[in-house]
């Protein structure tokens, strides 16, 4: 059995409120600089699998893997572009290619479920934990979490976590955590997210009144809520604590049940899934319903990046180099370039939405074959001028961790690593005007016996050639 | 003792839970190792009962429940987010929480739910609108059905008041529908409660009513009818002869087929299916009609074999019998008329026996192109025979080998990428099997020829006790039909399906004397099912906190 306390465990589930989640995450200065009023958004796209870089790395003639470089990509014509990355393109100055990451939460970390330890660590950056099904889940609440606990006025909705929760790999495991082993339930009907932003539309009027309506609705809420804790105390240990959980959550509920306020409701946005949710998630923070949001890909089908009948999983995702994966990134590019579109497309200030978005596509792992090393990741939008874009930065795998021995990554992770990711984070963190040096895990041992730093900010972010 | 280790394919430790490793998965899950009573009048020694005190209700389980609580109203769709289901069941309580998505679509369901549900006020009061104990004549009795148990006092006057307490501007019918709001997110209805009362010998044991939504979500996934609630409210449900009468009533009922075609859905990994992409190229006619059509009928066949054939589980791994439409039918070569209705046959023994022959099964553990010999021996050892299998190491080459026509079986090219060593180790006992399916294609069709060249389906059966060589699937159904080891997994299964938690060390003489008695019933499933529900565990709760 757990030993966790109690109290511990509710604030590792990410009851009692933001403060006791994240007490040192305390705003210093508002949203937006210069006398500007637009909050500040991030956004997080996590796709399957990880690129191989000889389709991805846009690497300067002469460049060696071995040491850092940086290259403006503002002027490179399109046609040397990567294969991968070409259909970016159009947005380049917008783009902070970010190239030799690495996981730091998976350092000395056992060799299993790839893919599932990634994801559980990917926006954690904590030790994954074993859920009851035997498989790795999040050990902590996720970035994208302590970001809304922070970034969310009332009123707002926190965050929102959205995009396919099945597909060709089967159900997908998560990538957003309120907590230890407390994965965030994803909104996968883009409708029902359609209708969260714009509850009076295609209603009766009358439907928001009476039974149906906000405040008799909070009513049932706050009489069910009791129950649920009288209930919790007719029980004990983990059945306890999961009935706590429900009755918090049912209190939560009570408090966002308010419309959020997105103004006339336009018609539902068309597409397939992704794309709806896109455009939806682009509402939602344009009216500043929410200022967090993670949307999850499902696995594509073999027609959907030109190999019929294919499974990208076992034909290609394991075969360094496959040409067939670079097709399925590049459609993933295209995708992300097309969500650019979309926030580009939303007038906002002087600007776009773009301008006070911050949007990182993050693959789930550093290569086809699981490495935890070599993260390649796209950063777009620059958070009202935080981050220098227009630029291709590239950290080679020694850099940042000279304490790393070889023996800490597990032979197949890689070793040595470029910095790990949680600086990155840190870094988005700061951006947002967040005061935090760590999220979640700030060391992890090396073997050696010599701590390694995930914290501190991430360089080369802000300064060109730093 | 069902689970063990393949020989030659070292796990490390056994874990219940299957995640191999001991950094975080709650201990008493654990295998201690001890051997299995043998003889058959040998007595568990008393151990405890180490078992969750609620457990909310799966999606279906919730879903059969609305329906069932408020027919014959239709209700409207509603969406829930998807539960883990570790153990490869859904209805695992350890699993089954909520998080802040869920609690929110539970809410919507019931706003929509109840809606719907007093747009037909006639249907679903038990009393006149205008008489002046409706209200709490409502309450008590669809209280007593929402919550499975009679409402306490207290329970009756909290919703009475809230009724009366509504706003004034909310008519009757609003606050009926807010009560049956209230009622669908409170917990005694999402949760069942195994909380048990003290016996005579101190000793807590589940309530009547407790025993009777454990017997109908056993055996429906759904709440109590009226005549289990009957037998409840007569106490007469621990008495094992009793719940052992009204079960067998149960088994004949139109709900039954739900449940155990549930458990062999799950067990079978059906759900699988439609997510397996089929190479357009090298099966022009397979569709998802097909996909469909062959996934009924295996879910046909289950319930054909439970419920109107032999009902055992060796009738399950052999019996030829078939239920299809045409789509299926030109899978298995059979010709039935194509009217888009289900016809019975008996496929050619020869080529198919049951589950494991059966195109949902073989094109769920295939890949789009070829089969997939890993796959399929796979299901075999750890769902069949209960071992455990470690994971491939973390640099193998999870590809199927490319398809070379005329030139090589796909056979031969298995066996070649996986001759290294460290492979070669667990590929022996996975090929052992999964070789004898070589006579299937992707899609489940048979083959005489496999890229041309005559097809090698012979096998061998290793790590189980029915070891030795094999000549294709029929035959490793016939083999498997008559082990001890598969009797034994299959019951390890069914506890865990029917009391939704992994066993523990305590439980191992429990699921042997089941498994005994399943033995001495030649395999039936009814009886397994009767057995379970007329056990003495079956009423046990766990005694809470020392």
């Amino acid at each position: 059995m757990s030993v966790c306390s109690r109290r511990t465990l509710l604030r590792a589930l990410g009851i009692g409120g933001a403060s006791l989640v994240l007490p040192s995450a305390v705003r210093t200065r508002p949203a937006s600089a210069g006398g500007a009023t637009s909050p500040q958004r991030v956004i997080f796209f996590v796709t399957q699998h990880g690129p191989y870089d000889t389709s991805w790395r846009m690497a300067p003639n002469g460049a060696s893997d071995d040491v850092a470089w940086e290259r403006d990509i503002t002027d490179v014509p399109q046609a040397d572009w990567s294969p991968i990355l070409a259909p970016l393109h159009r947005h380049r100055n917008r783009l902070l290619m970010l190239d030799g990451l690495s996981n730091g939460a998976l350092l000395n970390s056992p060799l299993t479920q790839y893919h599932q330890s990634g994801r559980a660590t990917l926006l954690t950056n904590s030790h994954f934990v074993w859920d009851d099904g035997g498989d790795a889940t999040g050990g902590a609440r996720s970035f994208d979490q302590i970001l809304a606990d922070s970034l969310a006025t009332p009123g707002q909705q926190p965050f929102i976590y959205c995009g396919a929760s099945q597909g060709p790999e089967g159900q997908i495991r998560p990538i957003s955590f309120a907590g230890e082993g407390s994965p965030a339930g994803i909104e996968s009907d883009p409708v029902a997210l359609f209708e969260k932003l714009y509850p009076q539309r295609g209603m009766d009027p009358s439907a928001q009144l009476g039974a149906r309506s906000i405040a008799q609705r909070q009513s049932v809420l706050d009489f069910v809520a009791p129950q649920l804790d009288a209930f919790a105390s007719t029980l004990s240990g983990e059945d306890r604590l999961k009935l706590e959980q429900h009755g918090q959550l049912v209190r939560d509920l009570e408090q966002q049940l308010v419309p959020l306020e997105c103004g006339e409701a336009p018609a539902m946005p068309r597409g397939d899934d992704l794309e709806q949710f896109f455009q939806l998630v682009a509402l939602a923070v344009s009216c500043d319903a929410t200022r967090v949001a993670t949307i999850q890909t499902r696995q594509m089908t073999g027609d959907e990046f030109g190999h019929p009948g294919s499974d990208v999983h076992q034909d290609f995702a394991h075969i360094p180099h496959s040409p067939e994966m670079a097709d399925y990134f590049a459609v993933r590019a295209e995708q992300f370039a097309s969500f650019l579109d979309v926030l580009e497309a939303i007038p906002e200030g002087n600007g776009t939405l773009l301008d006070n978005t911050l949007v990182a596509w993050i693959p789930e792992l550093g290569s086809g074959n699981h490495d935890a090393h070599g993260f390649e990741i796209v950063l777009a939008g620059n958070l009202d001028g935080a981050f220098d874009t227009g630029r291709y930065v590239y950290w080679p795998r020694d850099q940042a961790n000279p304490s790393i021995t070889p023996s800490d990554y597990n032979q197949n992770w890689g070793n040595p690593v470029g910095p790990p990711h949680g600086r990155l984070l840190v870094s988005i963190a700061q951006a947002l005007g967040l005061e935090l040096d760590q999220v979640n895990l700030g060391t992890v041992s090396g073997s050696n016996g010599i701590d390694v730093n995930l914290g501190g900010a991430l360089d080369r972010l802000t300064a060109r050639g730093g | 003792m069902g689970a063990g280790t393949v020989s030659g394919c070292y796990r490390g430790t056994h874990d219940l839970a299957g995640s191999g490793d001991d950094s975080g998965t709650d201990a008493g899950s654990e295998d201690e190792g001890e051997s299995p009573t043998d003889g058959d009048d040998a007595q568990c020694v008393e151990g405890p009962w180490l078992a969750p005190q609620t457990r909310r209700l799966s999606h279906d389980e919730y879903r059969n429940t609305l329906v069932d609580l408020f027919a014959p109203i239709e209700l409207p769709a509603l969406t829930l987010v998807e539960d883990a289901a570790p153990l490869g069941f859904d209805n695992t309580a350890s699993a089954l929480r909520v998080n802040a998505l869920l609690v929110e679509q539970y809410e919507t369901a019931a706003t929509n739910v109840a809606e719907a549900a007093v747009a037909s006020l006639d249907v679903l009061l038990p009393c006149e609108a205008d008489d002046r104990s409706c209200p709490q004549q409502f309450i008590r009795e669809f209280g007593a059905r929402a919550f499975r148990r009679p409402l306490s006092e207290d329970d009756e006057a909290l919703y009475l008041e809230f009724f009366e307490s509504r706003d004034p501007d909310i008519d009757f019918a609003g606050r009926v529908q807010l009560v049956v709001a209230a009622m669908l997110q409170s917990p005694y209805f999402l949760y069942r409660a195994e909380l048990g009362q003290a016996g005579p010998d101190g000793e807590l044991r589940a309530t009547d009513y407790e025993v009777a939504s454990r017997m109908s979500y056993l055996l429906w996934q759904s709440m109590p009818d009226d005549a289990l609630f009957a037998a409840a409210a007569a106490g007469e449900l621990s008495d094992p002869d009793r719940r052992r009468e009204i079960a067998v009533e149960m088994l004949a009922a139109a709900r039954a087929p739900a449940a155990v075609g549930s458990f062999h859905r799950q067990w079978l990994e059906l759900d699988a299916l439609e997510l397996k992409p089929k190479d357009p190229t090298t099966f022009p006619d397979f569709d998802e009609d097909v996909r469909a059509s062959m996934g009924l009928e295996l879910r046909s066949f289950i319930d054909y074999v439970v419920f109107d054939g032999e009902g055992t589980l060796a009738a399950l791994l052999t019996d030829p019998h078939a239920t299809l439409d045409a789509r299926t039918a030109s899978i298995y070569g059979v010709t039935v008329p194509d009217d888009g209705m289900m016809h019975a046959v008996d496929l050619d023994p020869g080529q198919r026996a049951g589950v494991l022959t059966r195109a949902a099964f073989l094109a769920t553990h295939a890949y789009p192109r070829s089969s997939s010999p890993p796959r399929r021996g796979k299901f075999v050892i750890e769902r069949l025979l209960c071992s455990e299998l470690p994971p491939p190491p973390g640099d193998a080459d999870l590809t199927p080998p490319e398809p070379a026509p005329g030139t090589k079986t796909n056979r031969e090219l298995f066996e070649e990428k996986t001759a290294e060593p460290h492979c070669s180790g667990c590929h022996q006992a996975l090929h052992g099997i999964g070789f004898g399916f070589e006579h299937y294609d992707a899609i489940g069709q048979y083959q005489v020829l496999d890229s041309g060249l005559p097809v090698d389906a012979s096998g061998q059966l290793l790590g189980s006790d029915v070891d030795g060589p094999f000549e294709g699937a029929v035959e490793l159904s016939q083999r498997l039909a008559t082990s001890e080891d598969v009797e034994a997994c299959m019951t390890r299964q069914w506890f865990r399906f029917a009391y939704g938690r992994a066993e523990t060390s305590e439980d191992e003489c429990r699921i042997e004397q089941l498994h005994r008695r399943l033995d001495e019933a030649d395999g039936s499933i009814q009886t397994l099912l009767l057995d379970i529900i007329a056990s003495d565990d079956f009423t046990r709760v766990s005694q809470g906190d020392p």
